[in-house]
């Protein structure tokens, strides 16, 4: 008894002072989410009376939090899609406002161990999809049937491999629709797909399997994992895509990332989120951007702020 | 006084049973919202038609249909803007997409055929997928909404309202209006149509259709999806626009169900041996030093556990899965086998069924057993399979194996259900009266039989009810699951494939779900369907349960 | 009971069959093997957590190791710092002891209502099934039932009644920890009735009907008989709830936990425990870095030390009952009444 009452007294001595007053909320994508927390920080040295709550699980939870007014702004990897739209017009009455604000591209990963350098869409297609609406083809579960009999193990043995595991995101993922749009032409990901909650997950999955193979957002690319070169399909050339080439503008699968906001016509956005709007359009946060791994979105975040804002 | 007791007892048992009552109506509003949410599912469309009010009809009238209104725009929603206009969606999920995706349309004059593209081995053929037959003649079809579904009205002045992928009418409305002129017919949005003549300009009717609802057959049963090869059991539920929404809940139940059965196949034995050991044969004292220890197990939350498993334990459970196997098989046998031969030179006292140089030598042979079985394991693997016991499985016997299976979720989810477990049983079979046990040792049978027939009896409805308890941990775990099952939704019963839970399923999707959709009433749906599954678990429980406390009458 | 049912036994002649005696042994051998593997279970997974927090290379090329973590911890951002780990051990003591204050005395009611007090009828029985059942409910069913009725409902009611002023920036209309909390104790309630009731259930009938023959009222009956012989499964039920509760990640987010929170949900302003704020939360603290760890060195052991502070506030938690438990039995074992 008397232990916790002293340990209750020493949370109550040690506890912080002042709140910040001033909160943003921040929801959405997993995609941008080292962006994001990479801007708060950041934003934190700027402006201190301000916090920043970030949660990310998924694209998909950005809208329902916009429509819902419980967070200031969404950040997904891909637009509102049009039920999203409908919905967000009949609750508020009015659209929301999206920028772009970056750009990455959707990288394909595979372990050290197998020897694969590239692959094509084709080929994924065949791998992650159950109807094979893009390709067309057979599906492929070995991979041998890939032409990839033997890895080469840390301890230079031959090591087999087996049936592929294929990794992905869970359906609230804008990444996840990225990929069943583009890859699998809209058609639907096997059952046996692994549905992971996070890019990181996938990341420690793929380190640690050699037939792992999966797709990241390129910011989460570390040493540890390969990346695989993308190319339209098997008889065109390899357009790029592995290491430093992820960062550049060439892989197909390159794709906008948003920031949304609710603003009801004519009127201002609040000091608190003009602030941040007004740093992420800032050449600091430019560069945290390129650092982090992203691509320069376009204007219109510089334009929209021309006209708001002050 | 007499009476200030009495007051104060009457009191109490009025503020008990109401303040009970309070928190029992909370639970079941629990119970009552899952219904609530997940019911209306079921219901039939056209009971909640709501027809709004046709226009002044005739040629006086005016109609002004637009087209450049819609979700796109900053305007207004699709729909009646007022009595004179009519604005149409922009969005056109197009009733003959261009081929190379999904499905489309095809209409004659009394058929109409739902045909998709099947992946072959040299390209995308079409097949037809549905038949839709309506007798009397199309007059006017409509587009396919958001929501998967398309209108029809037939020459006879009938409104069909198909959904894609059924040949049966999810509903029909009759209504008396001369339709030789109606040529139209479009989606406003995802639940309401309107019909009207674009020459005359003339609406006759805008009908809202209830859409967010199914069928009970689509949760459980084997459906074709457009795009697939072959019927399927699926869980999909759809993300990208234009895609059908799949429900099927077979395989999220069977991955809850075997993922419950393969944690407490793992740690059933071993709770309840510890929990027979620390009742029984242990003496007080030591008791009550090693129970709270063995609790302790317990202070690990699901999501450390989570962690841990799929940082750490994974990657090596997916290398050394013959170690694994091997430990799992030779450890009893040899802990028994040592039981069986050394057990006489540890009773030292006539009498005494506790000795400290039991329980040390105990771990000796346990830590002797476990490096035998790992050896045992990898030798076997060596000699008989080929270095490799998955992929030699693979090979010869197509058996797929997966980094995230049922052996590593068991494991993890047999480590937080353990606690549960042996808290409980341990507690009852400490609590039963020694007179049973006791007196059938002086009656000469040994410890092990004055258990089975003494304390067991007493003590099985509290260990039924610690089963179960486990069991629905088990079953309601959220974060094991989600980490380290790879949220598959296949129904395997190999336990070395992935497996996908309702509870994990429910993490992921439930918070983004629109209320009320058709997603958030299925995941209501299989949420309710668990609990109808526990519950008839339960109940068969609580039946042995009180018959066992009848026959063993320790209270009535 | 202070003893087993086997343990005051000290008799003679126990003769009994050669094959029994074996088969005595083998089980002997099996029960006590499982116990000695349950505690080195325990001891191999302290061991492991506090390998991969305080040593070196546990994976190989992307280990992490201590001096990682204490680099990442001292000049991280937030929510990556020790200020960040000390508010989320302080937010999960907050919540588990708010939450433990509400389910101990509601399921004592709930448990004692259903077993005393409710005529013991085929509707009584239904209920004791569908509390038994919610056990098995996904726990982010609760989190959606909380947030639904207790945040908007309740806490828009409360928003209206009381703080009319500050609206629409809601107070309690919004997650905070009083319903997390809340949320939490309906999850685990379910539990604790279930283990009071099967102490009370333990009780022999006898210490009832005495007392009642004594002429003690029902309420004194149960005040002075029947809770203090059924402490010890009290107390358990309520260590396996707050073992439970510090582990339930999915409820709380949606009730009230934050990645980073700038305050503690305790301090020194009056009313000294705020309830209306969000807090953060060891368990979710685990969730977020398994998935989005940063890179780099560290982030192993990162995840490895917030699991054992968690784990560590769960053990003083739970020992903390347990001492209870063991002064519980010790007291009413000396009033005789067991």
């Amino acid at each position: 008894m008397r232990l916790l009452a002293i340990v209750m007294a020493t949370c109550l001595l040690v506890s912080m002072s002042a709140q910040g007053a001033a909160t943003l909320s921040i929801v959405g994508s997993d995609t941008m989410s080292r962006l994001v927390t990479a801007w708060a920080d950041a934003f934190r040295t700027v402006r201190p009376d301000i916090t920043i709550e970030i949660q990310v699980s998924g694209s998909a939870a950005a809208p329902p939090a916009l429509t819902e007014q419980v967070a200031n702004f969404g950040v997904m990897s891909r637009p509102f899609s049009e039920t999203e739209l409908m919905d967000f017009l009949r609750r508020r009455g009015f659209l929301p406002q999206g920028f772009i604000v970056a750009r990455d591209s959707l990288a394909v990963i595979a372990n050290h161990q197998n020897p694969t350098d590239s692959i094509s869409l084709e080929d994924l297609d065949r791998i992650f999809s159950i109807g094979r609406l893009c390709s067309g083809r057979s599906a492929v579960t070995t991979w041998r049937e890939l032409g990839v009999e033997h890895g080469i193990a840390e301890s230079g043995a031959p090591l087999i491999l087996g049936r592929i595991n294929p990794l992905g995101r869970t359906a609230v993922s804008g990444s996840y629709g990225f990929f069943k749009g583009n890859v699998l032409c809209g058609g639907d990901f096997h059952s046996r797909v692994v549905e992971l909650p996070g890019f990181a997950a996938i990341i420690r999955t793929v380190e640690a399997d050699p037939n792992a193979i999966g797709y990241v957002g390129s910011s989460f690319i570390e040493s540890s994992v390969k990346v695989l070169a993308v190319h339209e399909s098997k008889k065109d050339v390899a357009t790029g895509m592995s290491g430093e080439s992820a960062r550049r503008d060439l892989s197909p699968l390159t794709r906008d990332l948003y920031l949304y906001l609710t603003l009801p016509p004519g009127e201002q956005p609040s000091v608190t989120e003009c602030a941040f709007l007004k740093f992420v359009a800032s050449g600091q946060a430019q560069d945290i951007l390129t650092k982090s791994g992203f691509l320069r979105g376009d204007d219109s975040l510089s334009e929209g702020l021309k006209v708001s804002c002050g | 006084m007499a009476n200030k007791r009495l007051i104060i007892d009457v009191i109490s048992a009025g503020m008990i049973r109401v303040a009970s009552v309070m928190i029992l109506l909370v639970i079941l509003g629990l119970f009552a919202q899952i219904a609530f949410t997940a019911l209306p599912l079921f219901e039939s469309p056209s009971s909640s038609v709501d027809v709004l009010p046709a226009t002044r009809a005739g040629p006086a009238a005016e109609l002004k249909v637009t087209q450049d209104s819609g979700a796109n725009d900053a305007g207004s929603l699709p729909g009646l803007i007022d009595d004179h206009r009519l604005a149409l969606s922009k969005i056109d999920p197009a009733a003959v997409p261009e081929p190379k995706r999904g499905s489309w349309l095809d209409a004659r004059d009394t058929t109409i055929e739902q045909v998709h593209l099947k992946a072959e081995n040299d390209g995308l053929v079409p097949s037809v997928l549905t038949r839709y037959f309506i007798p009397a003649g199309i007059q006017a079809m409509s587009n396919i909404s958001l929501s998967r579904h398309f209108v029809v009205l037939d020459r006879a002045g009938v409104i069909h309202v198909y959904r894609l992928g059924r040949s049966q009418a999810r509903s029909t409305f009759t209504e008396e209006f001369e339709v030789s002129d109606i040529n139209r017919v479009d989606w406003l949005d995802e639940s309401t149509f309107a019909l009207y003549s674009h020459e005359e300009q003339r609406l006759v009717r805008s009908v809202k259709a209830l859409t967010n609802t199914l069928p009970l057959a689509d949760l459980f049963s084997f459906r074709q999806y457009e795009g697939y090869p072959q019927p399927t059991l699926t869980w999909q539920p759809r993300v990208v626009d234009g895609a059908e929404s799949k429900y099927s809940l077979v395989p999220l139940l069977w991955g809850t169900m075997s993922a419950a059965l393969f944690s407490l196949m793992l740690a059933l034995p071993v709770a309840m041996g510890a929990a027979i050991y620390v009742g029984y044969y242990m003496p007080p004292v030591f008791r009550e030093a090693i129970k709270p220890m063995i609790e302790m197990i317990a202070a690990f939350p699901g999501v450390v556990i989570a962690g841990i498993a799929m940082l750490w334990l994974a990657p090596r459970l997916h290398h050394a899965l013959a170690e694994c196997i091997g430990i799992v098989l030779t450890v009893p046998i040899i802990v028994a086998l040592s039981g069986l031969f050394l057990n006489q030179y540890f009773q030292t006292q006539l009498g005494s069924y506790f000795s400290k140089r039991l329980l040390m030598v105990v771990v000796l042979v346990l830590v002797i057993a476990i490096y035998t079985g790992a050896k045992l394991g990898e030798s076997v693997e060596g000699l008989f399979f080929e270095d490799s016991v998955v992929l030699w499985f693979e090979r010869y016997y197509g058996l797929s194996v997966s980094y995230f299976n049922g052996v590593l979720v068991g494991i993890a989810l047999g480590i937080a259900v353990f606690p549960t477990i042996f808290s409980l049983a341990e507690e009852a079979i400490f609590s039963t009266p020694k007179g049973a046990a006791t007196g059938s040792l002086a009656l000469g049978a040994s410890p092990w039989q004055s258990f089975i027939d003494g304390v067991l009896p007493v003590a099985a409805p509290g260990i039924v009810a610690a089963i179960m308890l486990g069991l629905s941990r088990a079953i309601g775990e959220t974060m094991i699951l989600l980490l380290l099952s790879g949220n598959t939704p296949i129904q395997s019963s190999n336990p070395l494939e992935g497996m996908r839970s309702v509870a994990a399923t429910l993490a992921i999707e439930l918070p983004e779900a629109g209320v009320d959709s058709t997603h958030y009433r299925v995941l209501f749906f299989s949420a309710l369907a668990l609990f109808a599954l526990t519950f008839l678990i339960n109940t068969c429980a609580q039946l042995l349960k009180r018959r066992w406390r009848r026959r063993y009458g320790v209270v009535a | 009971m202070t003893s087993g049912p086997l343990s005051d036994f000290h008799g003679e002649g126990s003769v009994f069959a050669a094959w029994a005696q074996r088969r005595a042994g083998v089980m002997l051998w099996l029960t006590s093997g499982m116990a000695v593997s349950a505690i080195v279970l325990l001891i191999g997974m302290l061991g492991l957590l506090c390998w991969l927090a305080f040593a070196g290379d546990a994976f190989g090329a992307a280990a992490g190791h201590f001096p990682g973590a204490l680099a990442v911890l001292s000049q991280g951002e937030p929510p990556y710092t020790a200020e960040a780990l000390f508010s989320a051990i302080v937010g999960t003591i907050t919540v588990t002891l708010l939450m433990t204050l509400l389910v101990a005395p509601l399921g004592i009611l709930v448990a004692v209502y259903l077993h005393v007090y409710a005529r013991q009828h085929w509707y009584t029985d239904l209920v004791r099934i569908a509390i038994h059942n919610l056990a098995g409910v996904p726990s982010i069913i609760y989190g959606v039932f909380g947030l639904g009725f207790f945040v908007y409902w309740v806490g828009g009611g409360i928003d209206e009644l009381f703080f009319s002023d500050s609206l629409p920036r809601a107070t309690f209309g919004t997650p905070g920890i009083l319903w997390a909390a809340i949320t939490l104790a309906l999850l685990t309630l379910p539990t604790v009735i279930v283990s009071i009731e099967e102490g009370l259930l333990r009780l022999p009938a006898s210490l009832r009907e005495g007392s009642f023959a004594l002429g003690a009222t029902r309420f004194e009956t149960v005040v002075g008989v029947l809770l203090p012989a059924t402490m010890t499964s009290v107390v358990t039920g309520v260590i396996l709830a707050v073992a439970r509760a510090t582990g339930e990640v999915a409820p709380l987010m949606l009730v009230g936990v934050v990645k980073y929170a700038p305050s503690l949900p305790v301090s020194i302003e009056a009313p000294f425990i705020h309830l209306e704020q969000k807090f953060m939360h060891l368990g979710y603290l685990v969730y977020d870095l398994t998935l989005h760890a940063p890179a780099g060195n560290g982030r192993v052991a990162l995840i490895a030390v917030v699991a054992l502070s968690l784990v560590l506030v769960t053990m003083s938690l739970t020992t903390f009952a347990a001492v209870l438990r063991g002064r519980f039995r010790y007291q009413y074992a000396q009033e005789g009444l067991l």
